[in-house]
């Protein structure tokens, strides 16, 4: 990757996001309500104090999973719809094992935790990969259509065997305390921030070491640039496919960790809340780079944050704006093709008068 | 009528496609255009059928200048071109493709029989008959492209442009189109031939223009050229003759396919194949495009399911163990190489790397080192010109990829096997003469090569023998010294046994 590629992907995803939050204010100001009051009330609602900006880092914290899991597969050439289900397979498994083992002390729990989570997760992606690979089915369709797999099956053991039995919460019962991963009060202050954003940081550190370096990341790669070069040069092609989205559902399951291990010490039903759908939109805005899906997942966690605050303090917009922004981030990043298209023959049209 | 470009000149930013080109097409005469890859040829058409604008200098027609906006407007003016690929409607007749865009109907029904009568006046001569009424589909290639022809002609096209029109084709349909053109050229229309194949210039066309980074650098008669004069021209210096001393082949079978055929019944399947290459030759496999040479290539690859016995260096091929194959020592230069061979969007240097990972991968991580060093060195030996080595593979002019191919297939893989399809399409001349020469040292240091080509020509320079292939089956076989056009164009054809020549005995040196 050459410094001009690399500088024009950062202007186009800029691009992208300043444009969707230039057009989800220009709405917010035809239903009334004044763009910068909007800005002012989600920035800081968001930024404000410790800890606004530890709730911001904690919702963000998910994202940068998701979006890693989504960007792995990218990379590998497939569209991972299914992070959502992942993260969900993964934070129940992840609170079956501390409900299994509650005596288990922090050492060994919390790892043992994200080994398991990480193996439910990716095993749910792999089985993906393996209907694709094996028997043609889309990627898209079968992750889509997993994710509702999944949510039966989590609301089937959380309801059922994990239940809670003092409790009328369709949620589990409290995990062993050793599987708590702690909060990190001295940033976030009364923000449920925890230790997950530096399991987060970790991952991306090691998406971006994998990709850069080894030869598991040159083989994903070459599944999704160039696969039939790669299956005549030798490689295994399904196979390779299997592997994407096994580390891509294992990535997802990861996601589970802050607010399963780190904040509620329980799988509540519904708990992924949405953060596997949005991880699309972070690899998408991220372009699949790792600092791109860093920063990326912080606008969103900022994003959700500050629109929080729009319920109590507009009168005529409420927290479903940060819905519509990134959809319009989104739409913005999608119809790039186009956007590029149409400044290169802008740009040629200028280079030619010139001449 | 008489097509004249005057200084015709067009410039994309600093880069000048085509430069200051004054040219005359006469009409009752065949001209042809020739040149390599990037020399022009395709902007030069582009500004004649106002797909570009020009720059600067002009286009005329029987000495009025005319400005082309789209194609359309070239399209009345009565230029027409035949594409190398067709765009014809598979599924629809021949006479509904002629017609298409130019529909002869009354009350919106079709009239077909008055478009044929216009076209059996149009051409009385029979060379160009196709059946009507037939699916597009159910005609030869030959006749696919006599419609694409009739298609201009039913538009009163009165200069007549054909790209590359014999690649195509089998010998026996190239005398056929030749004819065709011959009696249009008598008839009093233009006739333009885009080609780089020397004999198509000198067997048919009246004059030739020579183009090279976009200027016009020769033009002249057919009948005061030379071959040589005019590779000279296109390529801007002289390619010294190869010598061709041949170390006879080693016993060692490399290669052995023993009835290998397929289930199914589609075009291009396999049924019955037999064949052997040993170390030390280059044999080749002629024959019509499609007529099972890929599926041929993807069954040894073990990338297709296949019936019968296929050893490579004497161990059996197992679909789907496509690493065994290779690791035996087989390099593979495939015939879509876009797609086959290299990662477009990747760099020179990790194009390199693919397929060879064992050598620059050590304990999972990349050998930077390594790349770097054998790349440069590999690059070197086999002429890869590129900016750097960092830029992306697809950035590459067409003989370039392939020179890169062929190095990282030849002297990464230390093969015992070289499958070369199609190694030379859309590669220029220089670029041919080296993998030439590199294939005939390979050759003879003992390595047994497959070379699968729809170029004859190429097939009895290189070759020590040729297998035809026809529909699925080896149709005929020959030794050197026994190849002849007529008989292995017959053999392509279908015609079984034509020539065809017991090669397992005498080889001739």
């Amino acid at each position: 990757m050459n410094q001009a590629n690399w500088k024009r992907e950062f202007l186009f995803s800029a691009g992208a996001f300043v444009l969707g939050l230039a057009l989800a204010l220009a709405i917010a100001a035809g239903l009334g309500e004044s763009p910068l009051h909007v800005l002012n009330v989600m920035v800081t609602g968001a930024l404000g104090s410790p800890t606004q900006i530890g709730y911001s880092l904690f919702y963000a914290t998910p994202l940068m999973l998701t979006g890693l899991s989504v960007a792995w597969a990218g990379r590998a050439g497939l569209f991972n719809i299914g992070a959502e289900g992942q993260m969900t397979i993964g934070g129940v498994a992840m609170a079956a094992v501390g409900l299994l083992a509650p005596t288990l002390p922090s050492v060994f729990a919390i790892p043992l935790a994200l080994v398991c989570g990480f193996l439910a997760g990716g095993l749910w992606g792999a089985f993906a990969g393996w209907m694709k690979a094996k028997r043609g089915c889309h990627e898209v369709l079968a992750t889509i259509l997993l994710n509702f797999i999944a949510y039966g099956l989590a609301a089937f053991l959380i309801i059922g065997l994990l239940k809670s039995p003092d409790s009328q919460v369709p949620e589990t019962a409290v995990i062993g305390e050793g599987f708590w991963i702690a909060q990190m009060h001295w940033i976030g202050g009364t923000s449920p921030l925890n230790w997950a954003l530096l399991l987060a940081f970790l991952c991306i550190a090691a998406y971006a070491f994998i990709f850069a370096r080894t030869r598991l990341g040159f083989h994903q790669r070459l599944a999704g640039g160039a696969p039939l070069a790669g299956q005549l040069g030798g490689v295994k092609m399904d196979r390779q496919i299997i592997i994407a989205m096994f580390y891509a559902g294992g990535l997802a399951a990861l996601a589970a960790a802050g607010p399963v291990l780190g904040f509620a010490h329980k799988a509540r039903e519904g708990f992924a809340g949405g953060a596997g759908f949005v991880g699309i939109a972070v690899a998408l805005l991220g372009r699949n780079r790792p600092l791109g899906i860093l920063f990326s997942a912080l606008l969103f966690g900022i994003l959700t944050k500050g629109s929080l605050d729009l319920d109590i303090d507009t009168e005529f917009v409420s927290r479903d704006l940060a819905v519509v922004i990134q959809a319009l981030i989104v739409i913005a990043v999608a119809s790039q093709p186009g956007w590029i298209k149409l400044f290169a023959r802008v740009g040629r049209r200028e280079k030619g008068s010139s001449t | 009528m008489t097509l004249q470009t005057r200084e015709l000149t067009k410039r994309f930013g600093n880069f000048t496609a085509v430069d200051g080109v004054s040219l005359e097409f006469a009409p009752g005469q065949i001209h042809a255009i020739v040149g390599e890859n990037g020399a022009g040829k395709s902007t030069f058409l582009k500004l004649l059928f106002g797909l570009h604008e020009p720059t600067s200098g002009a286009i005329m027609i029987d000495g009025a200048e005319k400005r082309f906006r789209s194609s359309l407007d070239a399209i009345r003016a009565g230029l027409g071109m035949v594409q190398q690929h067709f765009t014809l409607v598979e599924n629809l007749s021949a006479i509904d493709n002629i017609m298409i865009g130019a529909e002869v109907s009354s009350f919106g029904v079709l009239k077909r029989a008055d478009a044929i009568a216009r076209l059996e006046k149009l051409i009385p001569n029979a060379s160009l008959r196709v059946p009507w009424s037939e699916p597009v589909s159910k005609l030869s290639v030959g006749q696919r492209q006599r419609v694409e022809i009739l298609k201009l002609l039913f538009r009163e096209s009165n200069i007549l442009f054909l790209d590359e029109p014999t690649a195509v084709l089998a010998p026996q349909e190239i005398d056929e189109l030749f004819e065709v053109l011959r009696h249009l050229r008598d008839q009093g229309r233009t006739i333009v031939l885009i080609t780089h194949k020397m004999r198509e210039v000198l067997d048919l066309c009246d004059t030739y223009a020579v183009l090279r980074r976009g200027r016009l650098i020769e033009r002249g008669d057919v009948k005061t050229a030379t071959p040589e004069k005019i590779i000279e021209a296109m390529i801007g210096r002289a390619l010294p003759a190869r010598e061709s001393a041949r170390a006879p082949a080693r016993s060692t079978v490399v290669l052995e396919a023993v009835a290998v055929s397929e289930k199914g019944s589609e075009r291009g399947r396999l049924d019955g194949v037999t064949l052997s290459v040993r170390a030390g030759e280059i044999v080749g496999v002629a024959g019509v495009e499609g007529s099972g040479q890929s599926s041929f290539v993807e069954a040894v690859m073990a990338l297709r399911e296949f019936k019968g016995e296929l050893k490579v260096l004497n161990e059996p091929v197992r679909t789907g163990q496509t690493q065994a194959v290779r690791d035996r020592g087989v390099g593979l230069v495939p015939e879509d190489r876009h797609h086959q061979a290299l990662w477009m969007d990747e760099s020179c240097k990790l194009n390199f790397v693919v397929g060879l990972e064992d050598e620059f991968f050590r304990g999972g991580l990349l050998n930077q080192a390594a790349i770097e060093s054998k790349s440069a060195e590999w690059s070197k030996e086999y002429d890869v010109r590129s900016a750097s080595l960092d830029v992306a593979v697809g950035s590459l002019s067409g003989g370039n990829q392939q020179k890169l191919i062929f190095a990282r297939e030849v002297r990464g893989r230390q093969p015992k096997l070289l499958i070369c399809h199609q190694p030379t399409r859309g590669v220029d001349l220089a670029a041919i003469d080296l993998i030439y020469r590199k294939l005939e040292d390979l050759r003879n240091d003992g390595l047994g090569i497959l070379l699968l080509s729809s170029e004859l020509d190429e097939l009895m320079d290189m070759c020590d023998r040729i297998y035809v292939f026809f529909d699925g089956q080896v149709n005929a076989e020959f030794a050197r010294g026994q190849f002849d056009r007529l008989a292995i164009g017959a053999a392509m054809t279908g015609q079984s046994g034509a020539g065809s020549a017991d090669a397992s005995g005498e080889r001739s040196l």
